[in-house]
């Protein structure tokens, strides 16, 4: 009895928790262990006491992590802000890329209103501008450590930001032909094919493979979230594999069925359609599969 | 010279001792302090909240697991296990002793040779 009050005197003013109460029990137990082997020895209840209490020791440290650290994490998710701050570099890198890419519209405008309205030569002016500077954001806007995700790994952010403009060039170019004087579809789709597509196939090909860069308390409010609607949505995480899967495929169909269409003539292109959508139906049945391998795992 | 024991020094092994004494068998705590009192002869005074923040780390870590025992009257005690893991840091340990142990010894005796 003195051994449990001792216990609960020493806990006074401490918030409870599962952790402490367990750990008070325990420490209850081993001193009453200790005691009682101290009174074999021939110590009287006090003196056995008194020892077994001394040998103790400074408890309060690990009191003060079992009550506080479930107090912490809350306070932790509620009050302290968790958005990272901007780099000196990268807030130079922001400025920079937007700089050129005002820049260029700029120049094009001007570009526009001197050639008497040419869009060829405004938009090819804009190119060496929103190339890099599109490049650039997307490196950087991957690379940023924001309040929900850690910074994506530099070089796959580097291969995306290429990626992206290729793209950028492949559309600007085209674009710009599309407005030259005398005009040919074959070199509109000329210069888009060796560029965007590639380009698109590219970024279709990362984000299929992205690893998850949520942090931890975005993932746990997620799982929160996906358990309170289970009976409503699917596995949000597999419906959009299947959204990208699918996207892929129909943005590679069409680069075919464009390649075809300019190398022989359309009637022989028209079937890639009918590829694509055998395609659709193998990625629904490999998804439907896969749903209900999950459902029975479970 | 006679020499004193280094309580700094020992402390730093706490955790290595604790997994040496769970080795052998699971225990509970007075049982883990027990044995370190009577290996050392009492020549080593370790307080018990020593102990206590080392199962904690040690749980924490994953080196040991914690459980209740089925002891039908007087209370139940608390008992801890080894884990694979907890097996594994312990060798680690005792090899990374080893190892500075050597190299202290190299450093500290220097003068007399």
């Amino acid at each position: 009895m003195m051994i449990q009050k001792y216990v609960d005197d020493l806990f006074q003013g401490y918030e409870s928790t599962p952790e402490l109460e367990d750990f008070k029990e325990e420490i209850a137990m081993n001193l009453k262990d200790r005691m009682q082997d101290l009174e074999k020895e021939g110590k009287s209840a006090e003196e056995a006491f008194a020892e077994a209490v001394s040998e103790l020791g400074d408890i309060t440290a690990i009191a003060d992590d079992l009550s506080r650290e479930k107090r912490k994490e809350i306070i932790g998710k509620m009050y302290v802000d968790t958005t990272p701050k901007l780099s000196a570099g990268y807030a130079i890198g922001y400025t920079a890329a937007a700089g050129v890419l005002l820049f260029g519209i700029i120049t094009s405008l001007i570009t526009y209103f001197t050639t008497g309205n040419n869009l060829f030569i405004a938009i090819s002016s804009f190119l060496p501008f929103v190339v890099p500077a599109g490049a650039a954001l997307t490196f950087l806007g991957l690379t940023t450590e924001t309040k929900t995700k850690y910074p994506m790994n530099w070089k796959r952010a580097l291969i995306y930001g290429l990626a992206v403009g290729i793209i950028l060039f492949g559309i600007t170019l085209s674009s710009s032909q599309y407005f030259m004087d005398n005009k040919q579809p074959a070199a509109i789709l000329g210069v888009l094919i060796p560029f965007v597509l590639p380009g698109v196939l590219v970024t279709a090909f990362l984000i299929l493979t992205e690893k998850k860069r949520f942090k931890p308390w975005v993932m746990q409010e997620q799982a929160r979230y996906q358990e309170a609607y289970a009976g409503y949505y699917e596995d949000t995480e597999q419906m959009a594999k299947r959204g990208m899967l699918s996207g892929a495929l129909w943005i590679g169909a069409f680069g075919v069925f464009i390649i075809l269409w300019i190398l022989t003539n359309v009637l022989y292109a028209l079937p890639v359609f009918l590829f694509a959508i055998a395609g659709e139906l193998l990625i629904e049945y490999r998804m439907m599969s896969k749903r209900k391998r999950n459902s029975v795992s479970k | 010279m006679e020499g004193r024991i280094s309580a700094d020094l020992l402390r730093g092994h706490t955790d290595t001792i604790v997994l040496g004494i769970l080795i052998k068998n699971d225990a509970y705590g007075y049982q883990i302090y027990k044995s370190i009192m009577d290996r050392t002869e009492g020549l080593y005074q370790l307080k018990e909240a020593t102990l206590y923040s080392s199962y904690k780390r040690l749980e924490k870590e994953g080196c040991i697991i914690a459980y209740w025992g089925d002891e039908s009257q007087g209370g139940r005690r608390k008992y801890y296990r080894i884990t694979d893991k907890g097996r594994v840091q312990y060798q680690q340990n005792i090899a990374d002793w080893e190892f500075t142990q050597r190299i202290l010894k190299r450093l500290l005796k220097e003068e007399e040779d």
